[in-house]
């Protein structure tokens, strides 16, 4: 009953006992009807709206083939739309259930995946013309993934020994060696969307990716690289979807793109460049923030290059900065303090124990450089061993990590070490990291995901993302077993004894955790800041717009 | 004039290999690469990593890609973007036009802004109109092109609501007032800085024309002022605004890449930077050369203008 009827409808009683005045009973029989009317609103509040074009900046999209994005963000938000994987991560990055109904695992190598039943490609295109669509089958997942296999130009899913489909719902795959991220991975099974054969021999490879066809919740209407991509809804998806259009709009400044959300010209920047940006939209009343995952900064060491191979040069160097004033000055509130690389998002693995492991301590860590060999002599105010200064430069590249770092080159140099700051361009950065190019101290970065501890600190990846040359076989025995390990609690446990290794070793010196955000105008309901592909629709949530 | 001609087209092909390979070797030696940011950004698919170096033929000698990249060249193949794995002529072919047609709007923008405003100033010497004028001049030259993009942007584009604050270009099917909307504000934007140079210009070379003696024949024969001005003053005060222009356009051609940037305008400059960013090797060269053969066509086209301006110029 509404507010408005339970008055029209109220007993003899309810009047006015008096001039102007409404009596205690009267009152208290007025609540109920005024509780309904809030819980209606409430409720009229809440409940998705259909209709009107959702407008989402984007940086470059020149091709919406799903398996050739090479990593551009953009590319995997946009040709998301058209297509379904068999799952997705959730909002706590679990794999969760999309074209896949469920799964099993009989054995640590073997996964059976049930699909969804009656879930349909597109039609009403030149692949499957009006009242032709059909609906996707388990030998659509075994061509996908085989084309998967093929030609994507970015990720992968390693050796895979045979996919095949055991009937019309039902897929099963086969590794050689057990893989516990295959679903959890953003960049895995994750990656897979589900194409029709058809598009690709229809199209051909070049016209897939001008006009992608999929059984998505919106489908491609129009398409000119890096002008504009819009979508129509999918009338016939198999989750409610509630967008009439989303039209993806070309803003490649960062600036820009900020200016166009607060203008009201676009509804959504999916990742705010940087802090400052972030900032400045947090105060906009308009406007709202997403946040979802983000990356793992800190100073990392060339353990090769002298005098950084030494233990404790890099302890003496970790207890002169005091971090935590620098990161709370820069960074805060929009990221926090790491102790470790694992990030408290990551469902495996996090470990804030590593906290004590880390503590400013300036006499200490001078004490620890006397030790070992350097003191200042010829009163430069620098310290020197055997004639050579303590002197380095730090290569990083642009962002809110160079303010944080300045802070703290200026308290190295108050106490005579010679730190500078080496700005350089994204591609000389990682080429010198990566060849250890004059690299001892080093900017280091990685997208705080589910194996970027391995990426970064594995034997295996020296020469490519292990660009501190780290090898340490306890860590990599570690690493081994918890890349096979099917059992969860044990994973985490194997991760976080090798995580310890590490920062015991003090191969890098965590800094912060910068947090991803996405900007939206307060009309944007139930947004999810994308991780791996976007979701504009999911069994999580349901992007719908107020007006 | 033919045999001029046919000498000018001959000798641009030195001109283009020899900038094709000193492009070429910069590139071959220049630190960074497409797989260092494919390995730094968590690309980890072996596959593709080797694909990428196969396409870059790494294994081989900078001397011996060279070779094969002329090769292909001759038969008109660009490469493949190993970014975006697309034919490169594709990509400068949805590029270059956008960049043309934005250089020669703002082109258009400066040489009538300058002819207008370098005229009155001349005319109305040491008025107030003059030093209006040069006053502008002055701050057009010394303005940057981004603060004065994004000005114009936050002006007419999100406090006005006049035009559009990004996007355009030829592709997409627009005609009329929606494609011109989007090319206004860049094209003003680019052609400020020209504008103001040519005023300056065009004020200083039309006093010097004004004061010749035929000048001051033709008003003694009671020519109206105007006709004096427009028919015998400006056409010998535009060979060096004409050889300004040839040169800076050919300049505007490849700066425009903060201007597209600002109003994402998807032309040439964009595609460049971006493919340098991400050591799009076959991008950039392909981009370097078209821009080549654009400069190189724009001065021939320059030294043809004097012949038809100056009937005392022949080309042998």
């Amino acid at each position: 009953m509404t507010a408005r009827s339970a008055w029209q409808h109220r007993p003899a009683g309810a009047q006015a006992p008096g001039r102007g005045r409404i009596g205690r009973r009267a009152l208290l029989r007025m609540v109920p009807a005024v509780a309904g009317a809030l819980v209606a609103t409430r409720a009229f509040a809440q409940t998705p709206r259909r209709g009107g074009t959702l407008r989402i900046q984007f940086s470059a999209i020149r091709q919406l083939d799903p398996y050739k994005t090479s990593g551009n963000n953009s590319e995997d938000n946009a040709s998301s739309l058209v297509f379904d994987a068999l799952v997705y991560l959730g909002r706590n990055f679990e794999p969760r259930p999309l074209l896949a109904e469920r799964w099993e695992t009989p054995n640590s190598t073997t996964w059976v995946f049930r699909l969804r039943r009656n879930v349909m490609f597109q039609d009403d295109n030149p692949v499957f013309p009006k009242g032709s669509a059909r609906e996707v089958t388990a030998e659509d997942v075994v061509y996908s993934v085989n084309r998967f296999l093929k030609v994507s130009n970015a990720f992968t899913l390693g050796t895979v020994d045979s996919v095949r489909a055991v009937d019309r719902y039902t897929v099963e795959l086969k590794k050689p060696s057990p893989d516990p991220f295959l679903l959890s991975d953003p960049n895995r099974m994750a990656r897979v969307m589900i194409v029709p054969h058809e598009a690709i021999e229809k199209l051909g490879e070049d016209g897939f990716a001008r006009q992608p066809v999929g059984s998505g919740p919106f489908k491609l209407r129009s398409f000119t690289a890096n002008q504009t991509v819009v979508f129509d809804r999918n009338p016939s998806y198999w989750m409610p979807v509630y967008p009439d259009h989303v039209e993806f709009t070309y803003i490649p400044d960062p600036t820009v793109a900020t200016i166009a959300l607060q203008g009201g010209r676009i509804d959504v920047l999916p990742y705010v460049a940087n802090v400052d940006a972030v900032r400045q939209l947090s105060g906009d009343p308009n406007l709202r923030l997403a946040s979802r995952g983000g990356s793992f900064r800190g100073l990392g060491f060339n353990v090769k290059t002298p005098p950084f191979n030494e233990l404790p040069v890099r302890d003496a160097l970790a207890k002169a900065m005091d971090i935590d004033s620098a990161v709370r000055s820069v960074i805060a509130p929009y990221g926090e303090r790491a102790y470790g690389q694992v990030p408290p998002w990551v469902p495996f693995g996090y470990d804030p124990s590593l906290k004590a492991l880390w503590r400013y301590d300036p006499h200490a860590a001078l004490d620890e450089l006397a030790k070992a060999g350097f003191t200042e002599k010829n009163r430069d105010g620098i310290l020197e061993r055997n004639g050579t200064p303590l002197s380095f430069k730090i290569k990083v590249i642009a962002g809110a990590q160079v303010r944080v770092l300045t802070i703290l080159v200026t308290q190295l140099r108050q106490m005579g070490i010679d730190a500078q700051i080496q700005q350089q361009d994204v591609a000389v950065w990682a080429s010198d990291l990566i060849k250890g190019n004059e690299t001892g101290v080093f900017f280091d970065f990685s997208y705080a995901g589910t194996t970027g501890l391995y990426e970064l600190f594995g034997s295996a990846n020296i020469g490519k993302s292990n660009t501190h040359f780290y090898a340490n076989p306890k860590v990599d025995a570690l690493f081994t077993a918890a890349l096979v390990e099917p059992d969860a609690a044990r994973r985490s446990s194997l991760w976080k004894q090798a995580q310890r290794l590490i920062m015991e070793d003090r191969v890098v010196i965590p800094l912060y955790f910068e947090r991803q955000y996405s900007a939206m105008n307060k009309r944007v309901v139930d947004w999810v800041v994308p991780w791996a592909p976007l979701r504009l629709e999911s069994p999580e949530n349901n992007v719908y717009l107020t007006s | 004039m033919l045999r001029y001609l046919a000498r000018r087209f001959l000798l641009m092909i030195p001109v283009l290999l020899g900038i094709t390979f000193i492009v070429f070797a910069l590139l071959a030696f220049a630190p960074g690469s497409f797989v260092s940011l494919m390995l730094s950004s968590g690309v980890v698919n072996p596959d593709a990593i080797a694909r990428v170096r196969d396409e870059l033929g790494v294994n081989q000698p900078w001397i011996i890609r060279y070779v094969h990249y002329l090769a292909a060249l001759a038969h008109g193949n660009l490469g493949r973007s190993i970014v975006f794995d697309q034919p490169v002529a594709q990509q400068i072919a949805q590029a270059f036009p956008n960049t043309v047609i934005l250089t020669v709007a703002a082109t258009v923008f400066a040489l009538s802004v300058a002819v207008a405003a370098g005229t009155v100033s001349a005319i109305k010497r040491n008025t107030l109109l003059d030093y209006a004028a040069m006053i502008v001049a002055v701050g057009g030259v010394s303005v940057p092109s981004f603060w004065l993009g994004l000005m114009l942007l936050l002006a007419f584009g999100l406090g006005l609501h006049w035009l559009p604050i990004g996007g355009g270009g030829a592709a997409g099917g627009r005609g009329g007032w929606e494609f011109l909307s989007h090319l206004i504000l860049p094209a003003v934007t680019l052609g400020a800085e020209l504008a103001a140079l040519l005023t300056r210009l065009i004020r200083n070379t039309l006093l010097d024309v004004l004061s010749e003696d035929y000048i001051r024949t033709a008003r003694a024969k009671g020519l109206a002022g105007f006709r004096v001005v427009s028919r015998h003053a400006l056409k010998n005060a535009l060979l060096p605004v004409v050889t300004t222009v040839g040169v800076q356009f050919g300049a505007l051609l490849g700066g425009a890449v903060i201007v597209e940037t600002i109003y994402s305008w998807p032309g040439m400059g964009l595609l460049t930077v971006n493919a340098i960013q991400q050591r799009d090797l076959p991008v950039v060269q392909g981009a370097v050369l078209v821009f080549a053969i654009c400069f190189v066509l724009v001065v021939l086209l320059t030294d043809l203008a004097y012949v038809a301006i100056d009937p005392r110029v022949h080309y042998q």
